[in-house]
C-alpha cells in the first residue's frame, strides 16, 4: 500500500513537472568575448520565462523564484529592473555592452494600472527587496525617487496598449556597492544556482577582482512565439556582465576560464533548455579545446553535451601596440565645474556617427543642489547654440524631491555637444550627512536613451533601445561641525535669551526714583563681603605683626 | 514741495511783536530782537523769537523788521492774535504769504492747532531746496548705475549670504520667470520661494525690458528714502507740537532735553541720505534683492501712518505683510498711529478694529488677486510655508540657520515654534509698553523682525538703521553705544571674510561664519534695546525734569528701572 502510495506520488510529480516544463523554461549562457587583446568581457545571462493564462498569480512557484515572484505579485508590478554595478563602463574604448547599467544601485518599476497607491507599493518594494538583496535600498526614499517621462519606457508589453508613466518609479543609488552578500541571493534566484552551467563559474572572490562588474535582474511581460500577442509570459532575465583586465591578473598570453573563474566549467543545468557557453577571441589567439559550433562569429560549446568538468583556454594572445577600438556610436562625459557654492555641471555628447542622431538626456540633480534651469545650454563645439526639440524639468522641493531634467536633443553628426547648467549647493543639516561627510555626495548618472537602431549596434537584452550612463559625480557640500550642537544650542539660546530679557525688562518695568544712599540689596550683600574680607585681611597682618613684634621683643 | 517753500517771512514792527508775545517794549538791534518786560531782560526769549536773525532784512529806520513766524509762537500766543498782527501788517505781501495767512485765519480761534496747516509752518523752515535732493538722488542713481555696470562685482555681491537670501534672491526670481515660462508651477518646486504677485511683476517687467528692471530696483531705493525724508520731517513736526503744547505734563526743569527746531531739522535729510548711501541698502539694491520691495513697503507705511489716513497705512502694511510676512507685528503700531494722528475723534477700540478691517481687506484682495492669477490656494500660502517651515538651511546673518542645522531632530518643530514666537511675541508688550509713542514702537519692531526673522539679510538691518538717527535727541542716555556700534560694523565686516575662509579658501568651517553672523545679531538687539531704554529714559526725564528730586526730601534722586 505504502509503496503504490510513494508510486503515486511520483507519477503526480512528474505529471507536474511536465506541465510545468510546458509552460516554464530557462536558458542559460555565457558570452565571453575580448573587447581588446588585454580585456575579456563575460556576460552571463539566465532567462526563464513562464506562459501564463490570465493574470500573473502563481501559487506553484517552479523555476521561477518563488521569493521575487511573492514579491511581484504582493506590489502589483507590471515590470521590474534592477542593477547593481561596480566599476563604470568605458564607452568610448568597449563600446556597448548587451545590458548598459550605472555605477551603483538602479531599480525602475512600472506597476500595474490597476495600482491604488503607486508611492506607498513602491516603498514596500524597494524595503522588500532591500531585504532580498541585502543592499541599501530602503535608502531610495522620496528625495530619490523620480518619474521619468519618456527616458524609462516599458520594455515588454504593456497591458491596454498605452502606458501612462504616473505608474513608473525610478531610483538609483551611487554610492551603493556591489558586494558578495548581494550576489550570493541574486545566485539563489537562478534554478540551479551555482552548481552547474555557466552558473558555476560564478565565484564571488574571482568576479571582484574585474574592472567592472554588474548584476542585474529584470522582469517583464512579453509576448509568446507568433505575430499577435495573444499569449504571453513573463521573463525574467538575470544577467552578470564582468570585464577582466587580464594585464593586472597577469594572465595575458594565455588565460582560461579556470585561471579567470578559478572555476571550472560544469555541464548544463539539467533544467535549462539551451545552455552555451560562447567564446569570441580577437585575431591571432586560438581556442582550446577548439570549439567546432559556430555563430555569429562565436564559438560555441553547448553544455547539455558536456560529460564533466572542463575548461576552456585561450592562447596567444599579443600584446597591443595601440588600442584601436573605438565607440562609433555615442559617448558622455559629465564633469563639475565652478568653486564655492557655485556650481556648473557640464555633460560633453559626442557623436560618432556621420548623421544626426535624436538622443533623450535624462539627469536627476539632488534637492541639496538648486539646479538654475535658466542657464541650462545645449552648444555644440562649433558654438552653435542647439535648442533642445524638447525639455521637461522638475524642480526639486528640499528634503523630498530632487530636481529632474529630461530633453531630446538632436545631436549632429560628426560633433561634439555640450550640455551644462548652474548650480547652488544647498545645505544639509547635520543628521542628514551621511557617515563620512567629507566623502560627498553622489550625482546620479546622466543618462543617454538612443535608439539602437540609429547606432547601428545590436544587443542581447532589451534590443530596441541603449541607455548610455555617465560617470556618478562626487560633489562636496559645506559641512556643519558636526562635533557641537550643544554648543550651537548653547549659544543661540543666550542670544535670544538676552534679547526676550531685555525687551521684557523695558516692556514690563519702570523708572523709579530712589535716593542715592539707597542702594541694592545685591549690591550692599557684595559690598558688605568686601568689608569683611578687607577688614578681616586686615585683622591678619594686624596679628602678624603682633607675633613678629613678640618675638622681636 | 513747493508748497512748503514759501518763505514765511513777514514784516511787522516793533510795536505789532509787543502785543503778541505781551511784553513791555522791544528794541531792534542789528540782527536780533531783544524783548523786555517789566524794564528786565528776558533771559529766555519766548521760543518763538529764537529765530529772529535776519540783518539783511531789517530795516531800523522805519522800525520794520522781518519776524519769522514759528510754530512754536502759535502755541505760545493764542493764534488768533498772530493772525490778527500778521492780517493788520500784511499788506506789502506777496500773494502766496496772503494765502497762507488767510489759511490761517480761517482757522477757529481756539488754540488747538490743525497739525497740517502748521505742517506748512514748520516745514518752511527747511532749509534744503529740491534742487539740493535732486542731487542726491541723482548721485544715488549714479552710484547705483555705475555698480550694475560692474557684473562681476554685483555676481559675487550676490553670492555673499548676508544679501541675498533663498527668499530673495534675484536667481530665484530668474529662475522662478523660466520655470512659469515653461509652464511648471513655481509652487511645487524650489526654484522661487517670494510672493507669486511679485514674481509675475517682475516677469512682465522683463519682458517689456530689462533695461527697466534696472530703473525698477534703483527706483525703490529713491522711493524708499523719500517716503522716509517725508516721514521724518512729519514725524518730528508731530513731536514738536507734543512737546510744545501748552496743556502737556512735561516738567519746566527739561527744557534743556526738549527737542529743538534747529537740532532737528536737519534730521530728514540724513536719514533719507543714510537709507541712500548706506551700503547695506547698496548691496542689496545692486544685487537686485527682492527685499528692497518690503523695504519700500515698509518705509511706505511709515509716511502713510503719520497721516492719519488708515486706508493707505494699511495698504502698505497688507503690501509689506504679503511680501514677507512678519510685518503683521506692526498692525498694532497701525492702529495706534491711527489712533494718534487721527482727524476725527474715534477711541481706540474703534480705530482698532477698522485698522484690522481695512489690513485684511487689502490683504485679501492681494491673496484674491494672487490666486486669480495663479489658480492654486498654493500661490497664496506656499511662500508663508517657506517663511514659517525654515526648510532652508543655507547661512545667513540670522539665528535660524545652523541652530536648525544643528539641532537634535525631534527637538526641530519645538524649537521652530519657540523661535517663530520670539519673532513676534514682542508686539504685544511693546504695543502696550509704547501705545502712546506708536512710531517708536513701529521703528523697535521693525528693528526686532529684522534681527530675529528666519532669513535676515543685510538689508533688513539697512532699513532700520537708516531711521536710527529720528532718535538721536536721546542718544545722551545711550549706556553702550561706542561698544555696539562697533560690534555691528566689525561684524558685518567680518561675515564676509569668515564667509569665503569658509566656503572658498576652505580653510575654516562653519562655526567661523556662525560666531559673527551671531555676532551680529546681538548687536542688533543691543542697540535695539539701548536705544528703547533711551528713549523711554527721555521721556521720562522730560516729564519728571533733567535732574529728578525726590519728593520727600531735596535731594537729587537716582532713576533705576524697577518692577
Amino acid at each position: 500500500m505504502q509503496k503504490n502510495m510513494l508510486g503515486l506520488f511520483v507519477l503526480i510529480y512528474f505529471a507536474m513537472f511536465c506541465t510545468c516544463n510546458g509552460n516554464e523554461n530557462y536558458e542559460e549562457s555565457l558570452k565571453l568575448d575580448m573587447i581588446d587583446p588585454e580585456l575579456v568581457y563575460g556576460f552571463f545571462n539566465f532567462t526563464t520565462t513562464w506562459n501564463y493564462e490570465h493574470w500573473f498569480a502563481p501559487r506553484h512557484y517552479k523555476l521561477f523564484p518563488r521569493s521575487l515572484g511573492q514579491l511581484i505579485q504582493k506590489y502589483n508590478i507590471a515590470e521590474l529592473h534592477f542593477t547593481m554595478t561596480q566599476g563604470l563602463w568605458r564607452y568610448k574604448r568597449w563600446g556597448f555592452p548587451d545590458a548598459s547599467s550605472p555605477t551603483g544601485a538602479q531599480l525602475w518599476v512600472w506597476f500595474h494600472k490597476n495600482t491604488e497607491d503607486v508611492d506607498k507599493n513602491w516603498v514596500g518594494f524597494t524595503n522588500a527587496l532591500s531585504g532580498l538583496f541585502c543592499a541599501s535600498l530602503n535608502f531610495i526614499n522620496k528625495a530619490v525617487t523620480v518619474t521619468p517621462k519618456i527616458s524609462f519606457r516599458p520594455v515588454g508589453v504593456v497591458e491596454g496598449g498605452e502606458t501612462d508613466n504616473t505608474f513608473l518609479r525610478y531610483g538609483t543609488l551611487s554610492r551603493e556597492n556591489l558586494c558578495t552578500e548581494n550576489l550570493t541571493p541574486w545566485m539563489k534566484l537562478l534554478p540551479c544556482g551555482s552548481k552547474a552551467g555557466p552558473g558555476a563559474l560564478l565565484n564571488p572572490s574571482q568576479l571582484h577582482h574585474s574592472k567592472f562588474l554588474s548584476i542585474g535582474l529584470h522582469f517583464l511581460h512579453d509576448c509568446s512565439e507568433g505575430g499577435s500577442c495573444e499569449r504571453r509570459h513573463v521573463k525574467l532575465e538575470q544577467h552578470i556582465s564582468v570585464v577582466y583586465d587580464l594585464r593586472t591578473l597577469n594572465l595575458m598570453p594565455n588565460f582560461s576560464l579556470l585561471s579567470l573563474f578559478k572555476k571550472r566549467v560544469k555541464p548544463a543545468c539539467p533544467l535549462s533548455s539551451r545552455s552555451v557557453l560562447m567564446v569570441r577571441v580577437i585575431e591571432g589567439a586560438t581556442i582550446s579545446p577548439a570549439l567546432t559550433e559556430s555563430v555569429g562569429g562565436f564559438s560555441v560549446l553547448n553544455l547539455h553535451r558536456l560529460k564533466s568538468d572542463s575548461n576552456v583556454q585561450v592562447k596567444g594572445l599579443k600584446t597591443p601596440g595601440v588600442t584601436t577600438k573605438l565607440n562609433h556610436g555615442v559617448t558622455n562625459h559629465c564633469y563639475l565645474t565652478g568653486i564655492g557654492l557655485e556650481g556648473g555641471f557640464v555633460c560633453s555628447i559626442v557623436n560618432h556617427n556621420n548623421r544626426e542622431i535624436p538622443i533623450i538626456f535624462f539627469q536627476v540633480v539632488p534637492w541639496f543642489l538648486h539646479t538654475q534651469v535658466h542657464t541650462l545650454k545645449v552648444v555644440s563645439r562649433q558654438n552653435d547654440i542647439i535648442s533642445p526639440a524638447w525639455i521637461s524639468y522638475t524642480p526639486g522641493k528640499i528634503r523630498e524631491s530632487p530636481n529632474i531634467m529630461e530633453l531630446i536633443v538632436r545631436l549632429p553628426s560628426d560633433s561634439i555637444t555640450e550640455l551644462s547648467f548652474h548650480f547652488t549647493k544647498g545645505f544639509m543639516t547635520w543628521i542628514e550627512h551621511p557617515p563620512d561627510a567629507n566623502h560627498g555626495f553622489y550625482i546620479s548618472p546622466a543618462v543617454i536613451t538612443t535608439k539602437t537602431n540609429d547606432l547601428n549596434i545590436s544587443k542581447e537584452l532589451h534590443g530596441s533601445v541603449q541607455h548610455i550612463y555617465s560617470e556618478a559625480i562626487l560633489v562636496n557640500i559645506p559641512v556643519p561641525d558636526f562635533s557641537m550642537p550643544y554648543n550651537v544650542i548653547c549659544l543661540v539660546c543666550t542670544v535670544l535669551a538676552i534679547s526676550f530679557g531685555s525687551f521684557h525688562n523695558l516692556a514690563t518695568r519702570r523708572f523709579h526714583k530712589l535716593s542715592p544712599n539707597e542702594v541694592s540689596p545685591v549690591k550692599k550683600k557684595f559690598l558688605s563681603l568686601i568689608e569683611r574680607f578687607k577688614s578681616r585681611k586686615k585683622k591678619n597682618v594686624d596679628e602678624s605683626l603682633a607675633s613678629t613684634a613678640e618675638k622681636s621683643s | 514741495m513747493g508748497k512748503q517753500r514759501i518763505k514765511n517771512y513777514v514784516n511787522a514792527s516793533l510795536s505789532d511783536v509787543i502785543p503778541i508775545f505781551n511784553c513791555d517794549y522791544a528794541r531792534a538791534d542789528n540782527d536780533k530782537v531783544s524783548l523786555y518786560k517789566d524794564q528786565e531782560s528776558l533771559s529766555d526769549p519766548p521760543s518763538g523769537l529764537n529765530f529772529i536773525s535776519n540783518p539783511a532784512g531789517f530795516d531800523s529806520n522805519n522800525s520794520k523788521f522781518k519776524l519769522e513766524i514759528s510754530p512754536l509762537t502759535l502755541f505760545e500766543k493764542s493764534l488768533k492774535d498772530v493772525c490778527q498782527t500778521t492780517n493788520t501788517i500784511s499788506d506789502e505781501f506777496t500773494e502766496a504769504e496772503q494765502v497762507q495767512c488767510r489759511d490761517v485765519y480761517t482757522l477757529p480761534s481756539t488754540s488747538y492747532v490743525e497739525p497740517d496747516i502748521l505742517y506748512l509752518l514748520i516745514s518752511v523752515q527747511n532749509k534744503h531746496s529740491a534742487v539740493e535732493m535732486l542731487l542726491y538722488i541723482s548721485l544715488a542713481v549714479l552710484l547705483r548705475a555705475w555698480l550694475f555696470a560692474a557684473p562681476e562685482f554685483v555676481s559675487w555681491l550676490s553670492s555673499l549670504p548676508e544679501v541675498s537670501t533663498p527668499l530673495s534672491s534675484w536667481h530665484r526670481v530668474v529662475e522662478g520667470i523660466s520655470v512659469l515660462k515653461q509652464g511648471g508651477s513655481i509652487h511645487e518646486g524650489d526654484s522661487y520661494h517670494g510672493s507669486t504677485l511679485l514674481l509675475i511683476f517682475m516677469s512682465r517687467l522683463q519682458e517689456y525690458s530689462p533695461l527697466l528692471l534696472y530703473l525698477m530696483f534703483a527706483t525703490c531705493d529713491i522711493v524708499t528714502s523719500l517716503a522716509l525724508l517725508r516721514f521724518a520731517e512729519k514725524f518730528i513736526r508731530n513731536e514738536l507740537i507734543d512737546i510744545y503744547k501748552p496743556d502737556n505734563d512735561i516738567s519746566s526743569q527739561s527744557k534743556s532735553i526738549k527737542l529743538n527746531e534747529s537740532g532737528m531739522k536737519d534730521i530728514p535729510l540724513l536719514i533719507s541720505l543714510l537709507y541712500l548711501f548706506n551700503p547695506f541698502t547698496i548691496a542689496t539694491c545692486v544685487s537686485k534683492c527682492t527685499l528692497i520691495f518690503s523695504n519700500m513697503f515698509l518705509a511706505l507705511f511709515l509716511n502713510a501712518s503719520l497721516s492719519g489716513s488708515v486706508f493707505s497705512t494699511t495698504l502698505f502694511l497688507a503690501l509689506a505683510t504679503y511680501e514677507s510676512l512678519y510685518p503683521i507685528v506692526l498692525l498694532f503700531a497701525a492702529a495706534l498711529c491711527y489712533y494718534k494722528y487721527q482727524k476725527t475723534s474715534w477711541t481706540i477700540y474703534t480705530c482698532m478694529l477698522l485698522t484690522t478691517l481695512c489690513f485684511l481687506m487689502w490683504l485679501s484682495l492681494l491673496f484674491v488677486i494672487a490666486y486669480l492669477h495663479d489658480e492654486s490656494p498654493e500661490s497664496i500660502v506656499s511662500h508663508y510655508s517657506f517663511i514659517l517651515r525654515v526648510p532652508d538651511q543655507t547661512p545667513n546673518v540670522g539665528v535660524f540657520w545652523y541652530f536648525f542645522t544643528e539641532v537634535f531632530d525631534h527637538f526641530q518643530s519645538f524649537f521652530l515654534c519657540v523661535f517663530q514666537l520670539n519673532v513676534i511675541v514682542f508686539s504685544i508688550p511693546m504695543s502696550i509698553k509704547l501705545r502712546s509713542h506708536p512710531v517708536c514702537l513701529s521703528f523697535i519692531l521693525i528693528g526686532i523682525v529684522a534681527a530675529l526673522k528666519s532669513y535676515p539679510s543685510l538689508g533688513d538691518a539697512g532699513l532700520w538703521l537708516s531711521i536710527l538717527p529720528l532718535w538721536s535727541h536721546t542718544f545722551k542716555y545711550l549706556r553702550m553705544a561706542i561698544v555696539t556700534s562697533i560690534m555691528l560694523i566689525t561684524t558685518a565686516i567680518v561675515c564676509p571674510v569668515m564667509w569665503n575662509l569658509w566656503i572658498g579658501a576652505r580653510s575654516a568651517n562653519a562655526n567661523f561664519f556662525f560666531a559673527s553672523s551671531l555676532a551680529y545679531t546681538t548687536a542688533q538687539v543691543l542697540i535695539l534695546t539701548d536705544v528703547l531704554l533711551a528713549y523711554l529714559k527721555w521721556h521720562y526725564h522730560l516729564r519728571e525734569g533733567v535732574c529728578p528730586k525726590l519728593e520727600t526730601s531735596n535731594e537729587k534722586a537716582m532713576i533705576r528701572l524697577l518692577n
